[in-house]
């Protein structure tokens, strides 16, 4: 993870998380990372960590500074593998959902095993910030 | 239909891929091959598993396809494979599907390209397994296998006929005519003694004679038409689905380590150092030639594309976007979240100039010559390909790595692909 990249990132992949101690939830392959700028903080969690057999069924979620879901105008989704220059085989979207701050992640697919780079472009009011992932399939 | 945004991380993606050139992969097999002539010592718990990537046990028993309800039908699958022998599917009477997908050929014709009513532009592939991809023609035009079946019917250079003379003929034979009723759907079903209508020969796509017969023609019988057609497609794409592709010694090794069985001579040594290789970031073959039928079933620019026929996937985007008979066509029988592959397509077309289908490589060896223009007769002939990409400075940058391999790695990668071989069951054209 390079800094330009992503001040921060967590891994919690394969976690059993828990519904308030009464049953198990499936386990989730999630990063999260802020923002370029400092203003959002974006969790990328999805039900299967990535691979190459089918769409990855993926949500985020985004808060501001202050924990508080965001709402920005736009979010842009894209990806590539750095050491072969190719992106992503597909265009994929984030859509939004019901509740605040959260965004479901439509048509995401990865087309071979090795490192990947994905990012989100936060579009807000005339600015932009991106948040990027690094992982390897 | 999605259309997708900007391509923000494109730069960042290309960028460090040129100042990295040349530096190890990240996240493949890092276990230096054994040196010449040593045999493998076994595998390690990656390598296990990338070798299972490939076994033929992996792919799905049957193939899906959501918008053809016709899969999987018994009297569909019949009626295909009738029409798929057929050579009165043609205006000389001769050619028929089969013509180029020679079933004792694994389904190709050993020609550089397709030769029907006359010479086509591209290497005919094989279809062994074709009903378990998504992507059909090496600029993936097609999204669905009958939907490709249906395109050849009407290619001047393939069979020659236009789209009413194909329903009329189908509507008008004692033979195909109660068996395209039975398969109707009721708002289509014909009437038990209505005549077909004589058609004049039209088209939407051809000539400008037979596309203003099209346009001449009242609504409801563009429906009718077309129904009928994409009908013949489906029952088609029904007996090609029925094509699994056959059992070859790598499935054979892959499947006896699984169950930790002896695996002695099943492959010989130099066909193990071949596997190890194509697996391996030396040669990194199956970054592409992944999964099942060995083909990650997306477009690369290898280098291969060259002019007259140089811009690949990037022609095919809006001809499959805006297909009449794609995956959110009126005649699909799929619903909307069924298409997500046509839906989220990659759409850009200055990064996928250039770039082909990554065929599949079983019964490889069965099915030279090779690429989208047939120009390499033979395996060895593909690996020089790649061994000399990224030598030459004036050559424009592609998506394939920089991969080197001495004389003795080139034979074993080869001798593993010949290992993929496998005999094609023989196939009558009656049912």
């Amino acid at each position: 993870m390079t800094p330009r990249h992503l001040v921060s990132m967590t891994l919690l992949a394969g976690i059993l998380l828990t519904d308030g101690g009464a049953q198990a939830a499936p386990p989730r392959w999630e990063l999260s990372g802020t923002s370029d700028q400092g203003h959002y903080q974006l969790t990328l969690s999805c039900r299967t960590p990535p691979g190459t057999d089918g769409f990855q069924d993926c949500q985020i979620r985004i808060q501001d500074q202050d924990g508080t879901p965001a709402s920005p105008d736009n979010i842009l989704v894209d990806g590539g593998m750095p050491m072969h220059g190719h992106g992503l085989p597909t265009s994929p979207v984030a859509e939004k959902t019901d509740q605040a701050g959260q965004y479901r992640i439509e048509g995401l697919r990865y087309n071979m095993p090795g490192a990947w780079v994905l990012g989100f472009l936060i579009q807000h009011q005339k600015q932009q910030e991106k948040v990027l992932f690094e992982f390897v399939i | 239909m999605h259309m997708p945004g900007n391509r923000f991380i494109l730069a960042l993606v290309v960028l460090p891929a040129l100042l990295l050139a040349g530096q190890p992969g990240i996240g493949r097999a890092q276990e230096t091959p054994p040196a010449q002539g040593q045999e493998p010592k076994g595998w390690n718990p990656a390598e296990q598993a990338l070798i299972q990537s490939l076994s033929l046990s992996r792919l799905p028993p049957e193939p899906t396809d959501p918008s053809n309800h016709l899969l999987g039908h018994p009297e569909a699958e019949a009626l295909g494979q009738k029409l798929f022998f057929d050579p009165r599917l043609s205006r000389n009477q001769h050619i028929s599907c089969a013509s180029c997908h020679q079933p004792e050929r694994a389904f190709t014709d050993g020609l550089t390209v397709a030769q029907g009513l006359g010479t086509g532009l591209r290497n005919t592939p094989s279809l062994s397994g074709a009903a378990w991809q998504h992507w059909f023609f090496w600029d993936g035009r097609k999204d669905s296998l009958w939907s490709q079946a249906l395109a050849p019917l009407e290619t001047p250079e393939e069979h020659g006929l236009t789209r009413t003379e194909i329903v009329s003929f189908l509507l008008q034979d004692p033979d195909y005519r109660p068996a395209l009723k039975r398969l109707a759907d009721d708002a289509h079903r014909l009437g038990t003694d209505l005549p077909f209508p004589a058609l004049p020969a039209a088209m939407p796509g051809g000539t400008v004679e037979q596309i203003r017969h099209w346009k001449a023609l009242d609504t409801d019988l563009h429906q009718q038409v077309d129904y009928y057609f994409a009908l013949t497609g489906k029952a088609i794409a029904a007996f090609v689905s029925t094509l699994r592709p056959p059992h070859s010694r790598v499935d054979t090794y892959a499947e006896a380590l699984a169950k930790d069985q002896p695996s002695d001579g099943i492959l010989s040594d130099t066909e193990l150092q071949g596997l190890r290789l194509f697996i391996g970031p030396k040669a990194q073959c199956i970054n592409c030639h992944s999964g099942p039928l060995l083909t990650n079933q997306d477009f690369h620019n290898i280098g291969t594309g060259l002019p007259p026929d140089a811009e690949g996937r990037a022609a095919a985007l809006n001809r499959v976007r805006f297909d009449r008979f794609n995956c959110l066509g009126a005649f699909s029988d799929a619903g909307a979240d069924d298409c997500r592959e046509l839906q989220y397509m990659r759409q850009d077309r200055a990064h996928l100039r250039g770039s082909f289908k990554t065929p599949g490589l079983r019964n490889v060896s069965n099915t030279a010559p090779y690429f989208h223009h047939g120009q390499a007769a033979t395996l060895e002939a593909v690996l020089a390909h790649y061994l000399q990409l990224g030598k030459h400075p004036d050559v424009p940058p592609t998506h394939a790595p920089d991969i080197d391999l001495t004389d003795t790695e080139t034979a074993q990668l080869i001798a593993f692909l010949k290992a993929l071989a496998a005999d094609t069951p023989a196939l009558d054209p009656t049912p």
